[in-house]
């Protein structure tokens, strides 16, 4: 198997995204925790511009590695910003755990890793953004107009929960 | 596609979804500019009339063929008719209950939410009822459980409504992306969403064994993700924290609604895809025949689990937490054992369900608050404070343990019924089922224990708002009548919905 | 014509899922749980993608199902951090194995 430019970018995106994956669980820091994923994040989105998906490789760095990443990092340094997530969860309940991931891993990788399948010519590069206009606003509309009751709830709901009371210094409660 | 096309659906069948969507948003809008100072309490009864209007709306579609708009992304066929029912009663009996709500520290200027959130969490639900495309069911399951997840923790003042909304919010989390991991699995090997089209490639491609396997991968993860939502064991564990730590109005939406809503989408997505396609090579027994075994032991462990631990609870909350796993356990069994009578035992237990959880939750919204504690020994006495308080608390005990005369009798012995004449008979669930039900008896007996023979510690009167008594007075009547004569319901679900035949064309 | 194979991006969605899950169930800070599952919804999508160009019968549909995803995601970070805000308010704490007060 020759090496194509495609095949590198893949293996060097995939390669980035796993390393994040794995800096997240094994960094001590949680705000290198967050820093690490967004390498994730961002490799997903070049993953995304190799399967011709330009529209989603877009909104994947905006969504993910723009907003969430900095909501999540709001949420630390509005908690505790110098928190490191201290490891003491039992060995034994980590090893079955452990055990246990790499059960459905291996049961999911013994389906996929062979699943060869005749790749067809698809169009789907071509005026992507316009295809997905297309498809959002005459198939997909009830759960497009869905989607924004849904955030409009989340919206409210975010709002209402994390908004500070200050009239009256909080009574303690038991 | 152009306007006329789109103008072309009958969205007329969209009516009940467009009422609840018009109110919600008119609440919004009324919460918003409405001045600090005026009481949200009204804003409930606007709620729930828009909640009947849409069960006027939907009556008045009963009689109608099965329609579907947009290539299936809603379908009212006959069993999105009749769930979608006990839907709206559930829910109008909610918002009867969050009416009265009154929580120690109060609710303050978020009653107001409190109320549409409701309503935008029934939109999704009703969404999951009726639609035969895989994303909108999964938007209408995201927009049920996000709006649970707010309202969970809408007492922020109490620091255990807020636990119970984290542990909700990672629960949820954790299990949706489970849920939709299968999903993947199912669009790409079939390469289209719409469930019904998905069906037919899964028959086309069963011969392949690597696609069944994956398939049945799909089936496993959807299968435990969904499970978390119904909160069957071994997925419950957030089941009970959530439910003791939520306002009690919630507790009873997430115990009813939320619930009825996640046996929907799981009858939806399992028997659509799963009921047709060959089980193995041989191509003699269905998919669902050859794995209904799995379902068959998260039924068997959830009512030995949700039953057992229930057994030594003290907190009222919590041991309703545990006995809703049990009964969700009872359903599963209705749904391993696939006959012809399931969609009517599920539905008719669902309903007795309602009405008798809801019912009990009434009262126990009642004594909590008046109280300010959960514990089981707040009910000591009850029948010396308030008899027919007390009365109607025995009926729905009676009626969740399973004894004879109501409603929940009759669910149990359909759903046993089913399980005993499916071939092979399965002989090993319903003998659970009746272990499960006899140390059920138990918890259920020494609440009665409590309320009828031990001296209260108070001997207050007890004032019953009207939105509580109306809540009691509605579960109480269905739980006799459904009770005495089922047939009036099972007669109405044969003369409406026929035998849900029109479910999978 | 299109050297990576299907199950290249399928096997790297599962270990990326895997990772998030791993993550998502042994992490004590409730943002890393909550950012752990944003790291499975992107495994799906993953393969949604992935699916769409090139499995067996592709289609558009597989992004348009990412989207809904990633919108859905968005919806439900924003919930789960507003709530670790109101439970920070009171109790001072995000880690998870702190919220232990709902037992018994």
């Amino acid at each position: 198997m020759s090496l194509s430019g495609e095949m590198i970018a893949f293996i060097l995106l995939s390669l980035v995204a796993i390393i994040g994956g794995i800096l997240l669980i094994n960094l001590t820091r949680v705000v290198h925790m967050v820093i690490a994923l967004v390498f994730t994040f961002i490799s997903v989105a070049g993953l995304y511009v190799l399967l011709s998906a330009e529209f989603l490789a877009a909104v994947q760095i905006l969504i993910y590695s723009g907003a969430i990443t900095i909501i999540m990092l709001f949420g630390i340094m509005l908690t505790r910003h110098n928190d490191t997530s201290e490891k003491t969860a039992g060995v034994w309940r980590k090893l079955l755990l452990i055990a246990g991931i790499a059960g459905f891993g291996l049961a999911s990788y013994a389906g996929i890793y062979n699943l060869d399948i005749p790749v067809q010519e698809t169009k789907l590069h071509e005026d992507n953004t316009r295809q997905i206009g297309m498809a959002l606003y005459s198939d997909h509309m009830i759960p497009f107009e869905l989607t924004s009751v849904l955030l409009l709830a989340a919206l409210i709901g975010a709002i209402i929960l994390a908004k500070k009371d200050d009239e009256k210094k909080e009574g303690e409660e038991s | 596609m152009n306007l006329d096309t789109l103008l072309s659906y009958e969205w007329g069948h969209m009516a009940p979804e467009f009422i609840i969507l018009a109110v919600a948003a008119l609440l919004s809008l009324l919460d918003l500019f409405l001045p600090k100072s005026y009481n949200r309490r009204s804003l409930a009864w606007i709620a729930l009339v828009g909640i009947l209007v849409a069960v006027v709306s939907l009556i008045g579609l009963l009689d109608s063929k099965s329609v579907s708009i947009l290539h299936d992304t809603f379908r009212l066929d006959s069993f999105g008719k009749a769930f979608k029912l006990i839907l709206l009663i559930g829910a109008a009996c909610v918002i009867l209950l969050a009416e009265s709500y009154e929580p120690k520290e109060g609710l303050k200027e978020y009653r107001g939410e409190f109320y549409y959130l409701f309503l935008t969490g029934l939109l999704g639900a009703m969404v999951m009822t009726s639609s035969g495309d895989l994303i909108t069911l999964f938007v209408g399951l995201e927009l049920l459980s996000i709006s649970s997840y707010i309202l969970a923790g809408m007492r922020k003042k109490n620091p255990g409504s807020n636990e119970a909304a984290m542990k909700y919010v990672i629960n949820g989390g954790i299990s949706t992306a489970i849920t939709l991991f299968g999903m993947s699995y199912l669009y790409g090997l079939s390469g289209t969403t719409n469930l019904k089209e998905m069906s037919g490639a899964m028959s086309a491609q069963a011969a392949n064994g690597q696609f069944l396997y994956l398939y049945g991968l799909a089936f496993f993860m959807v299968l435990i993700g969904l499970s978390f939502k119904l909160a069957s064991a071994p997925f419950h564990m957030w089941a009970p924290d959530v439910y003791q730590g939520s306002p009690t109005p919630v507790t009873a939406f997430l115990s009813v609604v939320s619930k009825t809503a996640g046996f929907v989408i799981l009858l939806r997505i399992i028997l659509t895809l799963f009921l047709t396609m060959p089980g193995d090579d041989t191509q003699k027994l269905s998919f669902l025949e050859t794995h209904s075994i799995y379902i068959s032991c998260l039924a068997g462990i959830s009512i030995i689990a949700g039953n057992v631990i229930a057994l030594r609870q003290r907190n009222i909350k919590r041991m309703f937490a545990y006995s809703s796993i049990a009964h969700a356990g009872y359903i599963l069994v209705a749904i391993s054992a696939l006959g012809y009578f399931t969609f009517d035992a599920v539905w008719f237990y669902l309903l007795a369900y309602l009405l008798m959880n809801l019912g009990a939750f009434a009262v126990i919204q009642l004594i909590t608050d008046s109280s300010h504690s959960e514990d089981i020994a707040d009910f000591a006495g009850l029948y010396r404070r308030s008899p027919l308080l007390a009365a109607g608390f025995a009926v729905f005990i009676l009626s969740l343990a399973g004894i004879p005369g109501t409603a929940g009798f009759i669910g149990k012995l359909n759903i046993f019924m089913n399980a005993l004449m499916t071939d092979p008979g399965h002989f090993v669930l319903a003998s659970i089922m009746i272990a499960g039900t006899v140390i059920s008896y138990f918890y259920y007996f020494g609440i009665m224990t409590q309320m009828f023979f031990r001296p209260a510690a108070s001997t207050e009167k007890i004032k019953v708002p009207a939105g509580i008594g109306a809540v009691v007075v509605l579960a109480l009547a269905g739980t006799i009548l459904f009770g005495v004569a089922p047939n009036t319901a099972l007669d109405f679900l044969h003369n409406n919905f026929g035998s849900f035949n029109d479910f999978l064309k | 014509m299109n050297s990576v194979p299907l199950s290249a991006y399928l096997v790297l969605a599962l270990i990326l899922f895997c990772i998030g899950l791993y993550g998502a169930l042994t992490k004590r800070n409730a943002v890393i749980v909550l950012i752990s599952i944003e790291l499975m919804l992107n495994a799906v999508n993953i393969n949604l993608v992935a699916f769409s160009k090139l499995g067996p019968a592709p289609s558009i549909s597989g992004q348009i199902f990412s989207l809904f995803t990633i919108t859905v995601a968005a919806a439900e970070a924003a919930v789960g951090l507003a709530i670790l805000m109101s439970l920070y308010n009171r109790r001072k704490t995000v880690n998870v194995d702190e919220m232990d007060q709902l037992k018994h």
